[in-house]
């Protein structure tokens, strides 16, 4: 290191002293950790381009020149080609469009259901935590009722009861899914609540909600966030299995299940059918799930000293 | 004179993180003489644990020790061991004792099988297992364990928080090493087992003659059992110097904050305590001159540009400051500054 | 000696575990004492012997099992809920670990104007933003910091912001939780000078609970001793060290280290044997019987009372009688 100042008679005089200087400090963000952590991930990154690509095509779904429920029988098992790039199916149906519509329906029944199982989960494993005793202990045998439960099978049993729609898969689908982050959350809170800076809120005379609010909510948010993405991947998965079984969405409407099941038909003769959706489906749930790992590993405590 | 055991020389380490080069010691040199206590005292983030680490090999990735940096050992140059080399190293020649006794020991393994192993490993007198665990047991009543035939037969978690710390110091002293390395050996304990450790230390060290590196942050703790103390700031070292002329005549700024900034249980006094305003530096981007010049009150301006090189005060007394350069200014300065020429 | 009101009295206090079938871990068992306005109380006392469980007890964090203890007249453990809020505006506290006592997901403003919320102590925001940046100022920090997130700040920086956030509803006792502990050197003796400023500016009372004799010594108006969930010494940090009492303060005090190494060398040195016993049901007489040098035959058999045995010294020992 080259230094430019010379010594001379004031080199040795006393410094006169600027601020007072408090030292070091460390910046950091979760939104920083996140973007570091996909960063340096490839998968991840193909992950996030992915879906970004599915949603924004599912989207715009609407722009597609063919409805997706009309029959045109002359394109019967169409080829894929220019006009139909994933072929017809065998109403003469353009695959592709279907295909788009399908993943709307996927996708809302797989964001709908992670919602209203994270709303139902958090607070009931907020308020299990937080007041604890008897409630934690009625309402924990409740979740563990609902965890023990063979999910599928009722699912099954339920929906074959129920007129089929979007509204009842994401009542059906999130029935059986707040249990496990009801879970989460209630440990995460009961930990919580036991540390200082929740103690000092109470000392400072703060009430219940306003330390759910202010203090366990937020540092909550991390876990969730992470049983949000796999909810999503879970609930996408499940929606399908019900369609492939017929206890999904209503014919003649598509969805990446559904889709499965009317390809079964024709599995031998023609098996592509069943590909485009089949891999959607696959592609679409592992990158939420490694969406989740990202997110788990980017929220994870890490000690700034 | 007596004879260097350890000697190192322009030691630098650095753990490479993602945030940038952690510079933890950067261009140390010291001795440590056979049979006699060294202080490495420094606070947190000086690089004193990295030191001594460096004594054992025990470097890991992200950490490296750069170029340039060399350990002797009784002659040779241990940072050329090979792993086989330091394994042979580690234990035998030279032990250390941590803070915490329970993660240290192994919570799944009976005391004595614990001590017998590390015993087993460097077995140079083909002993056998009898002999082993005798002098296991030995090894137990030296260090001030009643009934030491029982506590062979005792987990860690069954012991108190004193007696684990006996037991980690009877597995580390078993192999009969020349050099015992105690990072902040009592600093979990109460006061009085504090108390009684560092006197157990002192009166092993009589019987073994074996020497040691005490590191810690306490002068306190030191004051009655070191030949030698190295004070240590922000990787570097500020001041070193026997007992006495660190205690009596400190020279660094730093030094003398650290010993006025805590009260005196023996002296009577209310008015406010020294203090070292600010906090250490980033040691990623390590400051230009010297270290300390952002906390030091008697700071020059030639502080902030060079940094100060080590001035010999005579009989092993360094000191790395401007303040003892003849040009400097002194006033104010409340202890005593200036080269040994300038008495 | 010290003329002014009293404002916390715990007479008799327990604070008892069940700590599994029939053990009793009585981890304060019978504690009594007195801090009068303006006035530190500093109680120290090696791991385990119950004075953090003490102080928690003591400023209504925790339950008691018996005894009582009253703050300014009123019992702190039968307080209405209206009389409880009142109550966390007056007795504030300060924690021992700064990393874990801060909200990770909160600016410092928010912490430091938690308190004001709660309280509703500001009339606008504007009067908030000055209270807020007085209260930083107070201790050491500025308006820069006010807008940081917490996790960029260094652990005395952190104990600074804990003091402006308990400060912040202006209270009249602070109960300070081993604050030092977890400190550097150089970082402790900058919090003990704040806290000392503080107090003195703000005519606080003070319960300062620490392992570290020295700090206490030097922070303390009075210092008392605990041993496994006793008393056994209470008196002016000045006379304590002259004139320890009880055999187990002439232990602790020379134990503590000193910087100093012909003053430490000089000094007698009281080595304890043993460890501190278990505080789940502890011996029936004197808790220190088992390591005093001085036992009798009395002491494991009866427990001795915390008597006044000079004017302004109370030590628990038969010794003493």
């Amino acid at each position: 290191m080259e230094n430019k100042v010379v010594i001379n008679e004031n080199s040795f005089r006393r410094m006169e002293k600027k601020e007072k200087d408090l030292g070091v400090v460390y910046r950091r963000s979760i939104w920083k950790d996140i973007k570091k952590e996909i960063k340096a991930n490839k998968m991840a990154i193909a992950a996030c381009v992915f879906l970004a690509v599915i949603i924004v095509a599912c989207l715009l779904a609407p722009l597609s020149p063919y409805d997706p429920n009309a029959l045109s029988l002359a394109d019967k098992f169409a080829e894929p080609s220019l006009k139909h790039p994933f072929g017809c199916d065998e109403f003469g149906r353009d695959y592709f469009t279907r295909a788009l519509y399908g993943g709307r329906v996927s996708l809302l029944v797989g964001f709908s259901a992670m919602l209203v199982t994270v709303f139902i989960g958090t607070t009931i494993g907020i308020f299990s935590g937080y007041i604890g005793g008897k409630l934690d202990m009625l309402l924990m045998r409740f979740t563990d009722i609902f965890l023990a439960l063979p999910s599928m099978l009722l699912m099954v049993v339920l929906n074959s009861f129920l007129k089929p729609s979007i509204t009842t898969l994401v009542a059906v689908l999130s029935l059986f899914s707040w249990a496990s982050v009801a879970r989460i959350t209630r440990a995460e809170t009961m930990s919580l609540k036991e540390r200082d800076y929740v103690i000092a809120s109470r000392n400072l005379g703060a009430g219940s909600v306003q330390i759910a609010v202010k203090h366990i909510l937020p540092n909550i948010l991390g876990p969730v966030i992470v049983a949000a993405s796999l909810g999503v991947a879970s609930a996408i998965l499940t929606e399908s299995s019900l369609s492939f079984l017929g206890l999904g969405i209503s014919v003649p409407n598509a969805s990446w299940g559904s889709m499965l099941q009317g390809a079964q038909a024709f599995i031998l003769d023609r098996p592509i059918l069943a590909v485009y959706p089949g891999v959607l489906i696959l592609l679409t749930v592992l990158s939420f799930n490694v969406l989740g790992d990202v997110l788990r590993s980017a929220l994870e405590p890490k000690i700034v000293k | 004179m007596s004879n260097t055991l350890v000697d190192v020389k322009n030691l630098s380490v650095s753990y490479f993180t993602y945030a940038g080069e952690v510079q933890s010691v950067r261009n140390i040199s010291f001795t440590v003489e056979s049979g006699k206590t060294t202080a490495l005292v420094g606070e947190s983030g000086c690089g004193k644990s990295v030191t001594s680490k460096s004594l054992m090999g025990l470097i890991e990735r992200p950490g490296r020790i750069k170029a340039g940096s060399s350990i002797t050992y009784n002659g040779r140059d241990i940072l050329q061991f090979t792993e086989k080399e330091w394994q042979a190293f580690r234990g035998q020649e030279c032990s250390m004792i941590f803070q915490d006794a329970l993660v240290s020991l192994n919570p799944t393994m009976k005391i004595g099988r614990q001590i017998i192993e590390n015993l087993a490993n460097h077995n140079v007198n083909n002993l056998q297992p009898g002999q082993l665990r005798e002098k296991a047991r030995e090894m137990l009543d030296l260090v001030g364990i009643p009934d030491s035939e029982a506590c062979l037969e005792k987990y860690p978690h069954e012991l108190s928080g004193g007696m684990r710390q006996r037991v980690m110091i009877a597995t580390a002293m078993i192999t009969s090493p020349s050099l015992l390395i105690a990072d902040e050996p009592t600093t979990a304990l109460d006061v009085t087992i504090q108390a009684q450790i560092l006197e157990l230390m002192k009166e092993l060290q009589k019987k073994l003659g074996m020497a040691i590196i005490m590191i810690t942050h306490d002068l306190g703790v030191v004051a009655d059992m070191t030949d030698k103390i190295i004070v240590m700031y922000a990787g570097k070292i500020v001041e070193s110097g026997s007992n006495e002329d660190i205690f009596y005549d400190p020279r660094h700024p730093y030094t003398w904050a650290l010993m006025n900034s805590v009260p005196r249980l023996d002296l009577d006094n209310k008015e406010e305590l020294v203090t070292i305003e600010g906090t250490i530096p980033d040691m990623i981007r390590p400051p230009k001159g010297c270290a300390f010049c952002s906390r030091c009150p008697y700071a020059m301006n030639i502080c902030a540009e060079y940094e100060p090189e080590v001035t010999d005060l005579g009989d092993g007394h360094q000191v790395a400051c401007w303040l003892n350069d003849p040009r400097a200014d002194r006033s104010g300065v409340p202890f005593r500054t200036g080269g040994a020429d300038h008495e | 000696m010290n003329n002014r009101p009293v404002e916390l009295e715990v007479n008799n206090l327990c604070k008892y575990y069940s700590a599994g079938k029939k053990r009793v871990l009585k981890a304060v068992d019978g504690v009594s004492f007195v801090i009068h306005k303006g006035e530190t109380l500093g109680i120290v006392g090696e791991s385990g012997c119950g004075k953090t469980t003490c102080g928690k007890t003591c400023i209504g964090m925790l339950p008691k099992t018996a005894g009582e203890v009253k703050y300014k007249g009123r019992d702190v453990h039968a307080m209405s809920k209206k009389e409880r809020f009142d109550f966390t505006g007056k007795v504030q506290m300060i924690f021992q670990d700064p990393y874990a006592s801060l909200d990770p997901h909160q600016k410092v403003y928010d912490i430091v104007a938690e308190g004001i919320r709660i309280h509703k102590l500001a009339k606008s925001t504007a009067e908030e933003e000055r209270m807020v940046l007085e209260l930083l100022d107070m201790v050491g920090l500025n308006a820069e910091h006010a807008m940081r997130n917490v996790h960029e700040f260094s652990g005395g920086q952190r104990q600074r912001i804990g003091i402006a956030r308990a400060l912040a509803v202006d209270p009249e006792f602070l109960f300070c939780d081993e604050p030092i502990s977890a400190l550097d050197v150089s970082i402790q003796a900058q919090i003990i000078n704040l806290l000392m400023k503080l107090q003195k500016e703000r005519d606080l009372t003070m319960l300062f609970i620490a392992h570290d004799l020295s700090m206490v010594k030097h922070i303390s108006d009075r210092i008392g001793v605990m041993y496994l969930g006793n008393m056994v010494e209470l008196t002016t940090s000045a006379e304590l060290y002259k004139n320890p009492l009880h055999p187990y303060t002439e232990a602790l005090l020379s134990a503590v280290p000193i910087a100093d190494p012909r003053a430490s060398r000089a000094r007698q040195k009281i080595m304890l044997t043993g460890d501190v016993p278990s505080p789940v049901n502890p011996p029936a007489g004197c808790r220190f019987s088992g390591r005093c040098r001085y036992v009798t035959d009395q002491c494991s058999k009866v427990r001795p009372e915390l008597r006044e045995v000079e004017p302004g010294h109370w030590v628990a020992c038969h010794l003493r009688g």
